[in-house]
């Protein structure tokens, strides 16, 4: 008897493939990545998250998916407790605050125990950001949240975000968590439209739609927070840093305290500081003959339009905005009729979203220099007076919403 | 880059699986040439795509005519609606504002209006297939007669973007051979390219942009060793990046069971000039070779018509990359270099010599050549000033 086969198996260029069996060990392939991406996502692996500094955020091409903000949540906050999540921007992020000092640490502290608060702010993001769309896809689960974001006098929003935060919302969107809110869709529909936007927002929309089913993103996203970058991180031209894991950097944030007053309002950006400053409530208001403030019609009913339509009804009521002042370093050196129209601005800008059906807040007026890193952005004393100025109106939205027990 | 979006990948999950289902090779050219369909039109769109399937149109009907005139006249065509399209308003500001600035900007004004905003997808890939075709059937060739055919010719959807330049002899017998079966060799073979591919362009070449964009404004600044490494990198990004691009392509074509032909074989291990036009973007300078430095007399007319007609058939081949001056001086440095390259043997005591030393010593050679393909990068990526600047800079002046 010979060892030899009987038969010799085909010369591999003449094997021909069987593609039913590679089509199933390939769906079978993705179906498990599918699982995986599902299962890290719905693990909080940011155990040392405090916010999203610029390492773990778009920043840096850091693109966190809802799955895993939602996971940070969750980890964060009991059942018994209240949710707080802050979204908005770099002010709320707590720029220029080390993360041990930030703003929403001591507000966690002020409210205590019974509130659970997390920070879910992005640098530059609008209102309806982030944070914002986690706070709406978590509403049943945590029916006891108040969502916390800043507005800028008399500042449209935009119901679906800003680009750079948008595929938050396209991921919530595709996943179904969102309430139908007719606003987000019309204004997602234009920017799909638009020809200058076209190609991209199909792209991300598709992409968005593709992950629901597929949860890569997820799997990148623990991939490159847990083991490595396999894009170099902007920040990080260097090897071997520029494709460290994400979780071995730490949140960096410029300490505002450690910086000198001229290195922070530099002469060089005066300027364009003041100008920013001066420009409150322009668009908005006219002098008359008199000299009086007068408002501008169709910008008035062009921001009520766009505050009606930022959140969803059913969200309105739990959404506490704050509406910041600048710096007095530069806000003391408008003319009286700049700050007579700028008090207007406030004002309007308050009674616009309380007539809506929104609480909001204003602080900073009576702020110091040493209370602002810069222009906008609150030291940690600064941060501290926030917080202290935004605790009781959590605390007073809690009561009214019924959240707390007698 | 197309094969990196998600609308590609999952098109290329449903055609590729769909394909290989089918049982019969007939279905899976109809089916082939419907994904292409799609494909040209979620790329190019409407407006992309209309000139493309006039020149296809125009292409395919004087190619079945099969005579000289039609031939001639469909390659004039071609050649027009690639300068129309690609290099008209940078023919406008090289010949004509220098003499007439404002005919210049009313032709350039003219000119936009009948143009969409970008020149349509491809549009460089095309013509030179076409114009590949029109020669060869005017050579005597056979046209090719169904239209199916002719579209899978035309818009392949993984050539379609960025090459290969095919040969439609070849690739045509590669179709009849590889949708006869599906073959596991084929598939093997495929994916691996395919995975290849996507680690050159995504990690390599594009952690290697990020490096380059990163260090560019402080080039002058860098050591002369970083200064040198900066170009390697910018060398080894522009590799990475196009043979990536082409080995998704050709790995996309294998697992449908088409053979592609080759684009890149280690171009930087090339010795000489002449080697390394015969490693690098293999499709792209053999068809300069053969459909405009052959036809212009090549090397049969004496050293000076040689040195010429090699200097011609690069230059276009610098401007073949886009209408700008910067491809223009890369095309002919790289027409002088050949020439130098060709006839160095010919200068007296000189030439044997160093002929004999990179005989003798392979890396010598290997190092001068290196060397002048790499700061010839400079120039194709930067404004000629610049990239002289730069030039000089890497041997610390």
């Amino acid at each position: 008897m010979s060892d030899a086969p009987l038969t010799q198996p085909a010369p591999a260029s003449h094997r021909v493939l069987r593609p039913w069996t590679m089509i199933a060990g390939f769906v079978l392939g993705l179906a498990l990545l599918a699982w995986f991406g599902r299962h890290r996502g719905n693990t909080d692996y940011h155990t040392t998250f405090t916010r999203f500094h610029p390492m773990i955020a778009p920043d840096s091409q850091y693109q966190p998916t809802m799955r895993e903000m939602m996971s940070i949540v969750r980890a964060r906050c009991r059942a018994d407790q209240i949710l707080v999540i802050v979204g908005g921007n770099s002010i709320l992020l707590g720029v220029g605050q080390p993360a041990d000092q930030m703003w929403t640490r001591r507000l966690q502290d002020l409210l205590g125990d019974r509130f659970a608060v997390v920070n879910l702010a992005y640098r530059g993001s609008a209102a309806t950001d982030g944070g914002a769309v986690v706070a709406e896809a978590l509403r049943d689960e945590f029916p006891r949240q108040i969502y916390i974001a800043n507005v800028a006098p008399m500042q449209g929003i935009p119901p679906h975000g800003i680009d750079t935060y948008r595929f938050i919302v396209l991921d919530a969107l595709a996943k179904g968590w969102l309430l139908p809110w007719a606003p987000r869709d019309t204004a997602l529909a234009q920017w799909t439209d638009d020809p200058v936007t076209r190609d991209a927002a199909r792209e991300q929309r598709f992409a968005a739609r593709a992950d629901a089913l597929l949860a890569f993103r997820d799997v990148w996203n623990w991939w490159t927070y847990e083991k490595a970058s396999t894009f170099g991180v902007p920040m990080m031209p260097a090897l071997p840093q520029a494709l460290a894991a994400r979780k071995t950097f730490p949140d960096a944030e410029t300490d505002y305290n450690n910086q000198p007053f001229t290195q922070r309002f530099a002469p060089a950006f005066d300027d364009a500081n003041l100008a920013i400053t001066r420009a409150t409530g322009r668009e908005f208001f006219t002098a008359d003959a008199s000299g009086a403030w007068t408002p501008i019609a169709p910008a008035h009913e062009a921001f009520r339009a766009s505050a009606q339509g930022a959140f969803p009804d059913p969200l309105k009521a739990r959404t506490l905005l704050l509406v910041g002042h600048g710096s007095p370093y530069y806000t003391h050196r408008l003319t009286a009729a700049e700050k007579a129209r700028e008090r207007l601005a406030y004002d309007t800008t308050l009674a616009t979203w309380r007539a809506i059906g929104h609480p909001i807040l204003e602080y900073g007026n009576d702020f110091t220099q040493d209370d602002f890193g810069d222009r906008s952005h609150l030291t940690t004393q600064g941060g501290r007076k926030l917080a202290t100025t935004v605790a009781p109106a959590v605390k007073d939205l809690a009561s009214r919403l019924g959240y707390l027990k007698p | 880059m197309i094969f990196t979006t998600y609308w590609f990948v999952f098109f290329a999950l449903i055609v590729v699986p769909a394909y290989w289902l089918l049982p019969k090779a007939a279905w899976r050219q109809w089916f082939l040439a419907a994904a292409c369909v799609v494909f040209h039109s979620h790329f190019a769109g409407p407006a992309g795509m209309a000139p493309i399937l006039v020149l296809m149109g125009v292409t395919y009907g004087l190619g079945l005519a099969n005579k000289p005139w039609a031939t001639v006249l469909g390659i004039a065509i071609n050649v027009a609606t690639l300068c129309f399209y690609k290099y008209a308003l940078f023919l406008i500001g090289a010949a004509v504002a220098p003499w007439n600035a404002d005919l210049a900007v009313t032709l350039t004004t003219q000119t936009k209006a009948l143009m969409p905003g970008l020149p349509p997808l491809g549009v460089s890939f095309f013509a030179f297939e076409f114009i590949h075709y029109l020669y060869e059937v005017k050579r005597g060739g056979e046209p090719i007669r169904h239209p199916l055919r002719f579209v899978l010719f035309s818009i392949f959807f993984p050539s379609l973007v960025a090459g290969p330049i095919k040969r439609y002899g070849p690739f045509l017998a590669a179709v009849d051979e590889g949708t006869k079966t599906v073959r596991a060799e084929n598939v093997a073979i495929g994916l691996q390219r395919i995975a290849i591919g996507f680690a050159k362009k995504v990690i390599v070449a594009d952690n290697l942009t990020f490096f380059i964009a990163h260090y560019h404004g402080q080039f002058a600044t860098l050591s002369l060793v970083d200064k040198w490494v900066y170009l390697a990198a910018l060398a080894l990004r522009i590799l990475m990046d196009f043979s990536g691009y082409s080995d998704i392509a050709i790995g996309f074509a294998r697992l449908l069971g088409i053979a592609l032909p080759e684009n890149f074989n280690w171009p930087y291990a090339a010795r000489s000039l002449q080697d390394f036009w015969q490693r690098w973007h293999i499709s792209l300078s053999s068809w300069i070779r053969d459909y405009v430095y052959i036809p212009l007399g090549g090397s049969r007319k004496g050293v000076v018509l040689r040195i010429v007609n090699g200097l011609i058939a690069f230059t276009l081949c610098g401007l073949w990359h886009g209408p700008a001056w910067n491809f223009v001086v890369w095309g002919l440095y790289h027409g002088v270099g050949l020439a130098i390259n060709a006839t160095y043997r010919n200068v007296p005591i000189i030439g044997p010599a160093i002929a004999k030393l990179f005989e003798k010593e392979p890396v010598s050679a290997w190092v001068l050549t290196q060397v002048y393909a790499w700061l010839g990068w400079l120039v194709f990526f930067y404004p000629v000033p610049e990239a002289w600047t730069m030039a000089k800079q890497l041997f610390g002046q």
